[in-house]
């Protein structure tokens, strides 16, 4: 348990705060390999990463009458659910059960609380809520990717998946930037 | 002076047969040519084709997400949605710069020239 509360700490320290490079490098460096995740951990968590995102664009669409912001949420729906698609047909073949653990938990549940305030708000309110939060969300987990998930991969194949899904996400929170610029303008 | 009459007569019979060559290079047609871009990793790869008019440029979309290839701004064209695996196929007479519909990040342009159509 102390081990689980060690790796989720670490985790959201990359997710949650955005430090340096130089910082991060030096905290993985000194990790053990107990503090790592395992292949079923890190499918549970991508998975779950990718559902969050596609919630928010459901309640995006609910509530937007913005072209930009459906724009974009019809396609976080559709990128991400392509996403979990390449993922659940990997852990297939590989014979992996993805295993939900403290933090794929954890991010469940703080995802919760997003869309409790994001249903809360309507209008532009609703529009600048929304948007910032995926620019937020879209850095955040190009980070914990990159800096958390792929070094901790062992199958290649796994690592290749989510090195795979970097273009896509870069390219998310470009359009995300873009759209942000013309809603709060 | 019998050399320098065979050297004249070959270097005039040479420029003729030069000479027809561009002639014939230039009133022959250009078939038309289809060109590939790919599309991956979130880019069109090229993102810049110079083609004759009359080319043909296929995208074949190798991303397990889905593309379109829009024309930017004028909204002339627009594929359907590209998904992996997937091409689609459009005629070029006129340059064009064009976007994917889901992805505006994403840029590309066909240049037609139309000096290559002589």
């Amino acid at each position: 348990m102390l081990q689980t509360v060690k790796k989720a700490s670490i985790f959201f320290m990359f997710f949650g705060m955005m430090i340096s490079g130089a910082v991060q490098a030096q905290t993985r460096d000194s990790m053990e390999d107990s503090d790592k995740y395992n292949d079923a951990e890190i499918a549970a968590i991508a998975v779950a990463a990718n559902e969050i995102d596609i919630e928010y664009a459901k309640i995006a669409k609910d509530k937007s009458t913005n072209d930009e912001i459906l724009g974009f949420a019809n396609t976080m729906i559709k990128d991400h659910n392509a996403v979990i698609g390449q993922a659940v047909k990997l852990v297939k073949k590989l014979g992996v059960t993805p295993e939900p653990n403290d933090l794929s938990k954890k991010l469940r549940s703080d995802a919760e609380s997003t869309r409790m305030m994001l249903k809360e708000k309507s209008g532009e309110a609703f529009d600048k809520a929304y948007i910032n939060n995926e620019v937020a969300y879209h850095k955040a987990v190009i980070d914990a990717i990159e800096n958390v998930l792929i070094p901790d991969t062992e199958n290649g194949e796994l690592k290749d998946l989510l090195k795979g899904v970097l273009p896509a996400l870069r390219a998310h929170l470009e359009h995300a930037e873009s759209v942000r610029e013309k809603v709060t303008m | 002076m019998k050399y320098l009459l065979t050297s004249i007569t070959l270097c005039l019979f040479v420029s003729g047969i030069s000479g027809c060559s561009s002639s014939r290079e230039r009133d022959k047609p250009v078939q038309p040519v289809t060109h590939t871009i790919v599309i991956k990793q979130m880019k069109f790869v090229p993102d810049q084709l110079t083609v004759h008019p009359g080319d043909t440029v296929t995208w074949i979309n190798e991303d397990f997400v889905s593309h379109t290839v829009a024309a930017k701004n004028d909204e002339k064209w627009e594929s359907d949605e590209i998904k992996q695996g997937e091409r689609f196929m459009l005629t070029f007479t006129d340059s064009v710069r064009y976007t994917c519909t889901l992805h505006p990040v994403m840029e590309g342009r066909i240049l037609v020239d139309r000096e290559l159509e002589m």
